[in-house]
């Protein structure tokens, strides 16, 4: 190759382009969705009245399909990650009231936004720094 | 359904670690893994505002050794996973590294040392004014020349063959390149030298050596340049050359200028764009770019052994030292 420009890809899967949108409700109150993918844009839209308010979302279809069913959760300062195996995963940053993230492309749209919507209410209920000690071992000495 | 907050309260154990010409604060729930980063080469204390934090949890009830990454960004947000056990979050807006890993990682140095740490740098390097450059990087009597090429091209073989012509080692693939007042700095992060498996035609000692699997799934020799060539290695430098490798079926070698314009739309082509999030870290990326291109830079065709080029380029920059700036 010479020094001519090669194409960078997208290792990230950053700019996937997201047409389908949808908003509902004005101000702090509203929700908006940015996805690939009509059937999650479908199905946010139903399962709309249970997803916290005021936050923007971005809503990735991936080409990947899913490893492992295991739901983790971690919270660090404003931010929620859920990771639903290994490929689906959700990015909730409360200070910037933004959703992001990519569903495995064998995921179902709607049993992944139902799930979803009641990890995150019981999630975002909580504070910080009382959520779920329990799971984290070790000693806190300096 | 594993929940797991990672709150600076329970992360008491804490060490800075110099990367890059920067500095990671690494807190954690546990000793093990301050232990295990006793091993990197750059433990610090300064403190470096413009640098990174990292908060780790480590999870006793995590049971997994790292398996092939999987990588995904948004906005100011990556995530890298290892298995399920093993999480980090990487906030490039708030510059911090949120980690949860299994013991058996935490235990693990070359872990750290060979993936975590270089591809931390890689992550968050527009947040924290570090331009990823895809070269290698080696020192001549004091001087940095940064060996730039399209995967494949030969930059670790030509890195290698310079490291055993005597020019101190700093990186075979990815440079770390950042500025200050007192200008350019380019820094290597100690991962090991990749070889493919037909590089053991120049070097025949890599006979004593095992294949591995690199990151990229490719089957590789990963060694240490210094220990498996005796080279004398450098953890950073003052950048004054930028050479663009080429090789040729026709054996020679030709060595001829090439305009900044070039080295530009080489390095920029070398780094992801970035989302509009983080438009103030891609200005600084823009400025440290513009200075790179301003190196003097050449174009390296050759045909040939490594050792043939090095010693071609060796003699090059011998007859035109005074050419760089000092």
């Amino acid at each position: 190759m010479s020094l001519e420009d090669a194409p960078i890809p997208d290792l990230l899967r950053r700019f996937i382009a997201t047409p389908h949108t949808f908003c509902i409700g004005v101000g702090e109150n509203s929700v908006r969705l940015e996805t690939n993918d009509l059937a999650l844009l479908a199905d946010f839209q139903s399962e709309v009245q249970q997803l916290p308010l005021g936050y923007s979302w971005k809503l990735i279809r991936d080409d990947v399909t899913g490893r492992g069913d295991e739901t983790t959760v971690i919270v660090s300062g404003s931010l929620i990650v859920v990771l639903l195996g290994t490929v689906t995963l959700v990015i909730v940053d409360r200070d910037r009231r933004q959703v992001l993230g990519f569903v495995a492309s064998d995921v179902h749209a709607g049993n992944f936004l139902n799930r979803l919507s009641s990890i995150l209410a019981e999630s975002m209920s909580l504070p910080t720094e009382t959520y779920d000690r329990q799971s984290v071992s070790g000693s806190s000495q300096p | 359904m594993g929940q797991i907050a990672i709150d600076e309260q329970d992360l008491g154990y804490a060490c800075a670690l110099e990367i890059a010409g920067t500095t990671c604060t690494v807190r954690s729930n546990s000793p093990k893994l301050a232990s295990t980063l006793r091993f990197w080469r750059g433990e610090t204390e300064r403190h470096d505002p413009d640098g990174f934090s990292m908060g780790v949890v480590v999870c006793e009830t995590g049971d997994q050794y790292p398996t092939l990454p999987h990588f995904r960004g948004l906005g100011h947000i990556v995530i890298a996973t290892f298995g399920g056990s093993n999480v980090f979050i990487f906030d490039l807006l708030r510059r911090e590294i949120s980690a949860t890993v299994s013991p058996q990682l935490a235990a693990t140095p070359e872990f750290w040392n060979d993936t975590l740490f270089p591809i931390a740098i890689g992550v968050l390097g527009p947040a924290i004014g570090v331009v990823p450059v895809h070269a290698a990087c080696l020192v001549a009597a004091g001087k940095g020349l940064l060996v730039a090429g399209a995967s494949g091209a030969g930059k670790s073989t030509l890195a290698v063959a310079l490291a055993q012509a005597g020019l101190d080692y700093v990186s075979d693939d990815w440079t770390y390149i950042g500025h200050d007042r007192r200008g350019l700095s380019a820094h290597g992060v100690g991962a090991p030298a990749k070889l493919l498996p037909d590089a053991i035609r120049h070097f025949p000692s890599l006979a004593r050596f095992e294949l591995s699997v690199a990151l990229n799934g490719e089957l590789a020799y990963l060694l240490s340049a210094s220990e498996a060539f005796a080279a004398n290695s450098a953890l950073s430098c003052v950048p004054r050359w930028f050479v663009f490798l080429e090789r040729t079926s026709r054996s020679g070698c030709e060595i001829t200028p090439i305009p900044a314009e070039q080295t530009h739309r080489y390095v920029e082509s070398s780094v992801e764009p970035l989302p509009k999030e983080l438009s103030a870290a891609e200005h600084n990326r823009t400025e440290i770019i513009s200075r790179i291109a301003l190196l003097p830079s050449w174009r390296l065709r050759y045909g040939g052994t490594p050792q043939f080029a090095a010693q071609e380029l060796s003699n090059f920059f011998s007859s035109h030292m005074e050419e760089v700036q000092s």
